[in-house]
């Protein structure tokens, strides 16, 4: 029982206190706007969650999301390598370098494409 | 450095695919040009591959990027087999788009990419870049078949393959976690070290793990109980496809497989026994399916199965000291001349929108096109196994590598498998020669395909005489 | 390399192999149907005239292989490019080259359509022909045998009678079938050889007894139904039939000896013990086919099938001759196979001359054509009379040989009763009455005959390609002893070894060997 350990005890009771306490504010102190449409179940630019199974339905959230993916997998593969920079060296930077431009060049190839263009 | 030249045929192919891939984007080439372009990148890895094979300077297996990858001439071959099935099924697709609608510009990109990742398939020597490089080939398959939605043939075939690759993709990770958990490690050398030390099957994990990824590979491979899809999926892709996932596709998945096989001699003997029924099994069922179908295409499909068959064989055999690596490649090698051989006929020969797919449509081929009509007879005379073919030479060596195991049955099957197999073959050669023409069989000209046939039709004798593979 | 007389210069054989395959591929160029006709005759002549040197350099007084030529192959497995020839397979090269020329000859005016591809698959199979009877790697035998199929295939089903599907696929599932045990034999062979595949090398060891008679059944099965041996003959009158002429003297002449060939080469030296434990089964065989052959030509109405079965019961008696495993047998054996060859093929021709004026193989059709085609029916005759093995003619040289060397089997091995000769005799009779049911038939036919007066008799080219075949038929009939001088120590030796490891055998196993 050391005094980190009733430190981290203490912080995490207290998050667990303070959590639902800052929610249940937000309710009653928020402003509220009441619509069919806001109530309306919505996932990911499904119009139409309950009914067919077969209805088609819109790709350009599920791409945005993939690329955003990507893209985001790159920053955390930059961290590590951001961490060790100076044990890796100029090794490091070459293929970091060429990881970069890999990445770039996807992304010029979905810039040609249109594919950021939202229609 | 020594990396470097190790990973050049990776890094050529990877290149190639990058530059086509924005060559797509800007379209700054029209189809013919980027066809060229797709054709020559593919022949320019053949040759970096070739100088890299060649330069012989290091030891066999290897480490290549700390353990992840390795090279031998085992993976230096199959990489060459690969490269050379993406040039001729450029070379078919260059034909078959002259005389189809659907092409988009990213195709020949898609091809390297996949050439990509079964290049790093077969060198990989760990398992989470082995399933890298998995995911890699498949998803760049899964698009070339797929990619034309307006089919809806295309889009079934997509489909089946998708899932069910989806889940030989899952049961190779679950695979991965026990082997993991056995091991401590996921690279190959740890495992062999653990296995010595161990035993392999007193240490439950990797039993099951090595069960779940054989599982895999051998749906992957088309072997017996996972060999459904097969048929479907070739019949659905468009035909240069169809040629490239049936040669290219089985070399890097054979190759993989006897990799990880070869980890440990333990590891092997376990699982032959079931590799025997396996092998049997295979034969069999793919030559019953074949024999039934009136579809050229789906009878490459079902022969494809068969053909699995054979190189489990030699797999059962891969500890016998001598040749049976290059046994495998010899088999594979002299497998894939013929299938692309009879993809890039078929890929000009079958008309506009593939109307030319059954048996029938053939008929009296050898009156109109009499070259045709006889590369293609080699072709078909090389799967059966017909000397002086090399697909004799293929099936030679692989019984007598099974000789050299001790496993006669399995050799003996094996032949009996070769002598149903002839019934199919036969039927189009029949057609061919001995039936009035009904069709002028018009084609589209300038095309380099015909002229890649009469080339793959003279190496189906050449590397039969000159095995040099070996 | 005690077995090889290496040919310091002029790769003979080689020439004679690759020579035709050159051919083949000289007519690619070539549009007009005369020139490709033209081009083959000359090249077959070629080939016929160079394999006359083999006779010329041969020496008689050795049992080895000789204008022997190796070169290394496929390294990893040890598989060798070995040819070379000794007294068995001489006169079947030189049979092979010399009747190749009359082939083109035949197929002159017969064959209208596809003359190019035609010719291509006759000079294929040349190579391939001449090869299996040189080969002394066991791969390479293997590899020609099984290539041969292929054109044969493909002069049946594209050139062939209205049945030609059918039997062009019959006769090629049947060969492949009959030949695939005989792969896993090889193989099997060259693994207990230390991976040797030199054919040689796998004579006279000792493989054990087991081992021996499965290694034999594998042979069997390949050999016997290429020869074809009895109950293994039913592709052969199909295919007989639905070839074209030169197609039929190719597989008449040649094709059935690689058969009994194959006997001789392997079956004997390799696998004795199982031969000689076999053999009755063998003999029976033969004498079956002798017997049922003879049976079944006397009720056929289609020339050609008559002929067919005719050969059934010819390669019975080469069979038995080779299976009495004596000199006489064996001598008279080989002789046979170039009588048959010779006498066979030439009754091909003839038919396949009538039948390029009537369009017609039947027996009833043809009936009396000796009246309008004198020259035609005198040469029918004499090669009928060889061929029912009547004195003078070369046939009944062979059959005597065979009947000799029976009957001293007989009195070695049933107490000195000649069951087995005796049981032969009965097929010399009926050869006789149905050749000469298709002579008279022919010649004089009945009260009937239809009207053949459009008949036109023999032209120059078809003298030209029956005589050397008649001329051949008195020779060997008149003169057999340089044709036999050929082969006298090739089958000495193959003798005295054979009853060297014999002797062996029964030393070590004492009782337990037959």
């Amino acid at each position: 029982m050391s005094a980190e350990l009733v430190l981290s005890g203490a912080i995490f009771i207290g998050l667990a206190i303070i959590i639902p306490i800052v929610m249940i504010m937000t309710v009653m102190l928020g402003p509220r706007s009441d619509s069919a449409a806001k109530n309306d179940p919505y996932e990911s630019g499904i119009k139409h969650v309950v009914g067919h199974a077969d209805q088609k339905f819109s790709v350009k959230f599920y791409l945005l999301a993939i690329l955003f993916l990507i893209f985001d997998i790159e920053a955390v593969f930059m961290y590590p390598w951001a961490v060790s920079l100076r044990e890796l060296g100029v090794f490091g930077l070459i293929e970091m370098t060429v990881f970069i431009l890999l990445l770039l060049t996807g992304l010029i190839y979905i810039l040609k494409k249109g594919v950021l263009n939202w229609r | 450095m020594q990396d470097l030249m190790a990973i050049l045929p990776l890094v050529a192919t990877g290149a190639g695919a990058i530059l086509l891939m924005l060559a797509a984007a800007f379209e700054s080439f029209r189809k013919e040009g980027i066809s060229i372009m797709g054709i020559g990148l593919f022949a320019f890895a053949f040759f970096v591959q070739l100088a890299v094979a060649n330069s012989g300077s290091f030891a066999p297996y290897s480490g290549v990027l700390n353990g992840m990858l390795a090279t031998s001439t085992f993976t230096k071959v199959a990489g060459l087999i690969i490269l050379a099935c993406g040039f001729f099924s450029a070379i078919a697709a260059q034909a078959y788009f002259t005389q189809n609608k659907g092409f988009v510009l990213e195709f020949y990109c898609l091809m390297l990419f996949a050439a990509c990742g079964m290049l790093l398939l077969t060198m990989a020597a760990e398992l989470i870049t082995l399933f890298i490089a998995l995911e890699i080939m498949s998803l760049a398959i899964y698009a070339l078949v797929g990619y034309d939605r307006k089919s809806v043939r295309r889009s079934e075939a997509v489909l089946k393959y998708l899932m069910l690759g989806a889940f030989a993709g899952a049961f190779y990770i679950m695979g991965t976690v026990f082997i993991y958990a056995g091991a401590k490690s996921t690279s190959f050398r740890v495992i062999t070290d653990v296995i010595a030390t161990t035993g392999f099957l007193s240490n439950p994990p990797l039993v099951g793990g090595a069960f779940l990824i054989l599982f895999a590979f051998l749906f992957k491979a088309a072997a017996f109980p996972f060999h459904a899809w097969v048929v479907d999926v070739y019949d659905g892709a468009p035909l240069p496809v169809t040629g490239f996932m049936a040669t290219a596709v089985k070399t890097a998945v054979f190759a993989v497989l006897a990799n990880f096989l070869m980890i440990s001699s333990d590891l092997q003997a376990a699982w032959v026994d079931y590799l025997f029924y396996i092998a049997v099994f295979t034969m069999f069922a793919g030559n019953l399916i074949a024999i039934a179908q009136n579809n050229l295409k789906r009878m490459l499909a079902a022969s494809g199965i068969v053909h699995s068959g054979y190189l489990i064989i030699a797999l059962v055999a891969i500890q016998a000291k001598t040749f049976t690596g290059g046994a495998m490649l010899f088999y594979l090698a002299a497998y894939a001349l013929a299938t692309l051989g009879i993809f890039a006929a078929l890929s000009y020969l079958a008309g506009e929108e593939e109307r030319r797919v059954s048996f029938d449509d053939f008929k009296g081929l050898a009156r109109v096109r009499p070259y045709s009509a006889a590369c293609i007879s080699i072709f078909l005379l090389s799967m059966a196994g017909i000397p002086p073919t090399a697909g004799f030479m293929g099936k030679f060596y692989i019984i007598a590598s099974a000789f050299q195991a001790g496993h006669v049955s399995l050799a003996i099957l094996g032949i009996v498998s070769s002598i149903l197999s002839m019934w199919y073959y036969l039927r189009l050669i029949v057609l061919m020669y001995f039936r009035e023409p009904e069709d002028r069989f018009e084609v589209a000209e300038m095309t380099l395909a015909p002229l890649g046939t009469i080339i793959l039709a003279i190496c189906v004798f050449a590397i039969s005489f000159y095995p040099v593979v070996l | 390399m005690e077995h090889l007389l290496i040919n310091p210069g002029f790769p003979l054989l080689s020439t004679l192999i690759f020579l035709p395959l050159a051919g083949a591929f000289l007519l690619l160029p070539f549009k007009n149907d005369d020139t490709c006709r033209y081009i083959s005759l000359g090249v077959t002549a070629l080939v016929a005239l160079i394999s006359l040197l083999l006779i010329a350099g041969f020496d008689t007084t050795t049992a080895r292989f000789q204008f022997a030529e190796t070169r290394p192959w496929i390294e990893t497995l040890n598989i060798n490019y070995t040819i070379g020839v000794d007294g068995i397979s001489l006169l079947l090269v030189v049979m092979t080259t010399l009747i190749m020329p009359f082939c083109v000859l035949a197929s002159w005016s017969y064959i209208k359509v596809r003359v190019k591809p035609f010719m291509i698959c006759l000079l294929v199979m040349e190579t391939a022909m001449v090869g299996v009877f040189v080969a002394l790697d066991f791969v390479l035998f293997y590899i020609l045998w099984e290539a041969m199929l292929i054109p044969m295939y493909l002069l049946i089903g594209i050139w062939g009678g209205p049945r030609r599907i059918y039997a062009s696929v019959k006769f090629f599932l049947y060969t492949l079938g009959g030949s695939i045990l005989l792969l896993v034999a090889i193989i099997w062979l060259a693994k207990t050889n230390n991976f040797s595949f030199f054919i040689p090398d796998m004579m006279w060891q000792d493989y054990g007894f087991r081992a021996q008679i499965l290694v034999f059944i594998a042979f069997f099965l390949a050999f016997a139904i290429k020869v074809p041996m009895f109950p293994f003959h039913t592709w052969l009158p199909a295919a007989h039939v639905e070839a074209p002429t030169a197609g039929s003297v190719i597989l008449a002449s040649i094709l059935l000896k690689m058969g009994t060939y194959g006997f001789l080469r392997f079956a004997l030296p390799i696998v004795p013990d199982a031969t000689v434990a076999l053999m009755p089964y063998v003999l029976w065989l033969s004498i079956a086919g002798i017997i049922y052959g003879g049976f079944t030509a006397l009720a056929q109405q289609d020339m050609k099938k008559l002929i067919a079965y005719s050969s059934v019961g010819h390669m019975g008696f080469v069979t038995l001759g080779i299976f009495v495993l004596n000199k006489q047998g064996i001598e008279g054996a080989i002789l046979q196979m170039i009588n048959h060859g010779i006498t066979t093929g030439a009754l091909f021709l003839c038919v396949g001359m009538i039948y390029e004026r009537t369009h017609s193989r039947e027996l009833s059709v043809s009936a009396g054509v000796g009246k309008y085609m004198p020259v035609f029916v005198t040469f029918l005759a004499f090669f009928s009379l060889s061929s029912l093995g009547f004195p003078g003619t070369n046939s009944f040289v062979g059959e005597f040989m065979i009947l000799a060397g029976t009957f001293k089997y007989d009195g070695v091995m049933h107490g000195n009763f000649p069951y087995l000769a005796l049981a032969a005799i009965p097929g010399a009779v009926l050869a006789a009455a149905y050749m000469l049911r298709l002579l008279q038939k022919v010649v004089w036919g009945g009260t009937n005959n239809p009207d053949q007066s459009y008949l036109a008799d023999l032209n120059w080219r078809e003298i030209v390609t029956l005589a050397p075949f008649l001329l051949f038929v008195f020779w060997i009939g008149l003169g057999a002893q340089p044709f036999i001088d050929y082969m006298d120590t090739s089958v000495t030796v193959l003798l005295d070894n054979f009853n060297a490891h014999r002797a062996q055998a029964i030393a070590l196993a004492g009782e337990l060997l037959p």
